[in-house]
């Protein structure tokens, strides 16, 4: 990369750059790199967005697994109403743009060289982006260690879990008890381990209808859509599950199958502990893991660039902000970010003024769903991002929404890897 | 009006793209919503100059960067070029909720007021510097405004509105149906599941914009 365009770029990121000015005598250098870290919904679409919007950028795609397993509607696959080929998707889609995409394990990022290295390679870039998603913090719960993980599953990464959890269900006994923990907001998916109670309890009606679930929840309430969430509990599981607020699990034992709050131990045939979380490790990696607690990236809403390393952008759950940590939000934040890189790298101002949309659905039943929609618009007096008034969540639990809650994920996978 | 034609025709030097049309400025009306510190630093023979984009009653600012020699040439300009320079002091800061009107966002940057019509290209519909309309397409970030809000809908109706599943698909609908759809959708007037929801997160001129990127696919 000659000088002239490092300048260009720094004078670029620093706000200074605007469209058509003469500063575009400075454009006519080498291709621009981008090295992505993260195939999941972030990272595959700002990929993907890159290549629509410059194809003349170079655009390398890094994740350790070799194809896609969506978390959305993985909790269909424990009820048994998909298979975990339903929700899968190839990086063939990603290839035909013309995106790189390199399966393998990032092993260092040197944010001053801009080198990313993985077991196999060492990727140079222009510009990185991290969308890593979430890890989790096994050690916040007592007993909840390597060992215990094998009996003790979180499925909150649709995979081999997810087929684990389902094959526990089906082995234990009718009668049986199912414990489902959860953490403290915020988390991954916020309306999904509601949404997993429910479609747990709808397998245990069909199947093995004298079980239980009782879900024990960090949160002081129901943490999204709640009315209906409620409602499907009352209406439709009023026998099989029992939801107990402020009851943050603190410690667990694979050995006795027990579960233990503040408040009781419960001994159980199948325990589903869901950890509390923090940005994927290649986050901290490239030191971008930076808000008080080191547990989320604080980053610019117009850009994704980190706040504490430059060339660095971070998209998806791992960043700090006021977004619900979903799919369709990685999906649209790296939809503003590869905007703001193709017009940074091509010395213009970046959109001042992002808008992002949110909609989560979550099966209730196998014919019923519900939604919850937010649209944000950035705010560049409070430098925040704005809920739009309007949002909210359906009326009702309704067949209509369980077929576009399905065609919602035909969509957004189509939109991401085809 | 001397100076602020003047200033016009620097930035016509500047950009030469920028169509003769355009300097059927009016005053940005409205309240300053947008106002980046003025640039550190500025590339060596460049001036930086503000100018102001504005739209539904938001006046955004940013800063521009002009070959110095541009100005300089402009004998009405080169005399408050330097003014044009100075930084602008803190007293500038608007408070987020002060509906600033032009005329005091002009006293409360003094240096800047002179220049601020001038830049301002008459009223491309997104608000900001990056959008002015040379020889009437839009360009910078009112494509990629717009570009990147139809992208939010892509999430449920299919890259580019090319939906394969139960969501209808975009792709190729007529203009005016789409934005009485929106606006009916955004009133209640017509009935949904969920684009009530995010109708109401859009104004009426992106529904225009929109219209245009979704009318221009083959379906
Ligand atoms: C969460 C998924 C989702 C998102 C995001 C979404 N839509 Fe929709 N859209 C739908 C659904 C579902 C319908 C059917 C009406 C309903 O029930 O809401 C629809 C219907 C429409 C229609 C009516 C189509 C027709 O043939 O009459 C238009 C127009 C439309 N959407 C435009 C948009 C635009 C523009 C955006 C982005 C700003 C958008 N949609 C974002 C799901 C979505």
């Amino acid at each position: 990369m000659s000088m002239q365009r490092r300048d260009f770029l720094k004078a670029s990121a620093a706000g200074l750059a605007i469209s058509g000015l003469p500063l575009r005598a400075y454009g006519n250098a080498a291709k621009a790199k981008v090295v992505i870290v993260g195939a999941g919904f972030g990272g595959a679409t700002a990929a993907k967005y890159i290549r629509k919007w410059d194809p003349s950028i170079d655009v390398t795609l890094i994740d350790r697994e070799g194809k896609f397993v969506s978390c959305p509607l993985s909790n269909l696959v424990l009820a048994g109403l998909k298979t975990l080929d339903n929700i899968t998707r190839t990086y063939d889609g990603l290839k035909s743009h013309g995106v790189n995409v390199v399966v393998d394990d990032v092993t260092a990022i040197d944010t001053d060289k801009r080198v990313v290295t993985t077991a196999k390679g060492s990727f140079p870039y222009d510009r990185l982006i991290l969308s890593p998603g979430i890890d989790f913090r096994f050690d916040q719960i007592e007993g909840y260690d390597a060992k215990a993980q094998e009996t003790i599953l979180h499925a909150w990464k649709a995979g081999p879990q997810t087929l684990k959890l389902r094959q526990q269900m089906e082995s234990m006994p009718d009668g049986g008890l199912i414990v489902v923990g959860m953490p403290l907001a915020p988390y991954r998916c916020p309306p999904g381990p509601y949404e997993r109670v429910c479609l747990m309890a709808n397998y245990l009606k069909r199947a093995k209808p004298k079980s239980k679930i009782i879900m024990l929840d960090a949160n002081p309430d129901v943490a999204s859509k709640k009315p209906l969430f409620m409602k499907a509990w009352d209406t439709l599981y009023k026998d099989w599950v029992e939801y107990r607020p402020n009851s943050k699990v603190l410690k667990v034992s694979a050995d006795n199958m027990t579960v233990s709050t503040e408040f009781e131990d419960l001994k159980a045939s199948v325990i589903n502990v869901i950890p509390p979380q923090r940005a994927g490790h290649v986050a901290e990696l490239a030191g971008v893991r930076t808000d008080s607690n080191g547990v989320w990236c604080p980053a610019s809403f117009v850009t994704y660039e980190s706040k504490s390393k430059p060339n660095v952008h971070v998209i998806g759950d791992s960043l700090l902000s006021n977004f619900p940590k979903s799919g369709h939000m990685a999906n649209n934040m790296g939809k503003v970010c590869a905007n703001a890189l193709v017009e940074m790298l091509n010395g213009r101002e970046p959109n001042p003024i992002p808008i992002v949309a949110n909609t989560c659905y979550s099966a209730v039943s196998e014919d019923k769903a519900i939604h919850v929609a937010t649209v944000f618009r950035y705010d560049p007096v409070k430098d925040q991002m704005t809920a739009q008034p309007g949002g909210g969540i359906s009326a009702d639990l309704s067949e209509v929404e369980s077929v576009y809650a399905e065609a919602w994920a035909e969509g957004i996978w189509g939109d991401v890897y085809s | 009006m001397h100076r602020v034609s003047a200033l016009l025709a620097a930035l016509m030097l500047a950009i030469p793209a920028i169509s003769s049309d355009s300097t059927a400025a009016e005053p940005p009306v409205g309240k300053l919503i947008y106002l980046p510190a003025q640039p550190a630093n500025i590339p060596a023979n460049m001036v930086a100059v503000p100018v102001a984009i504005w739209s539904n009653g938001q006046i955004f600012m940013q800063w521009m960067f002009v070959p110095a020699q541009a100005i300089a040439s402009m004998p009405a300009l080169a005399g408050s070029a330097p003014a044009i320079l100075s930084p602008v002091t803190s007293a500038v800061s608007v408070p987020a909720t002060a509906a600033t009107t032009a005329a005091s966002a002009a006293t409360a940057m003094p240096a800047a007021a002179a220049s601020i019509p001038a830049a301002a290209v008459s009223a491309p519909s997104v608000a900001t510097a990056a959008a002015i309309n040379v020889a009437g397409k839009f360009t910078g970030s009112t494509v990629t405004h717009a570009r990147s809000m139809a992208a939010t809908c892509y999430s449920c109706h299919g890259t580019d509105g090319k939906s394969h599943s139960a969501i209808p698909p975009l792709a190729g609908m007529d203009k005016s149906y789409f934005i009485e759809q929106m606006k009916d959708f955004k009133s209640g007037k017509r009935e949904a599941t969920v684009m009530h929801q995010h109708a109401k997160g859009y104004t009426d001129e992106e529904f225009q914009q929109m219209a245009e990127i979704f009318a221009a696919v083959k379906p």
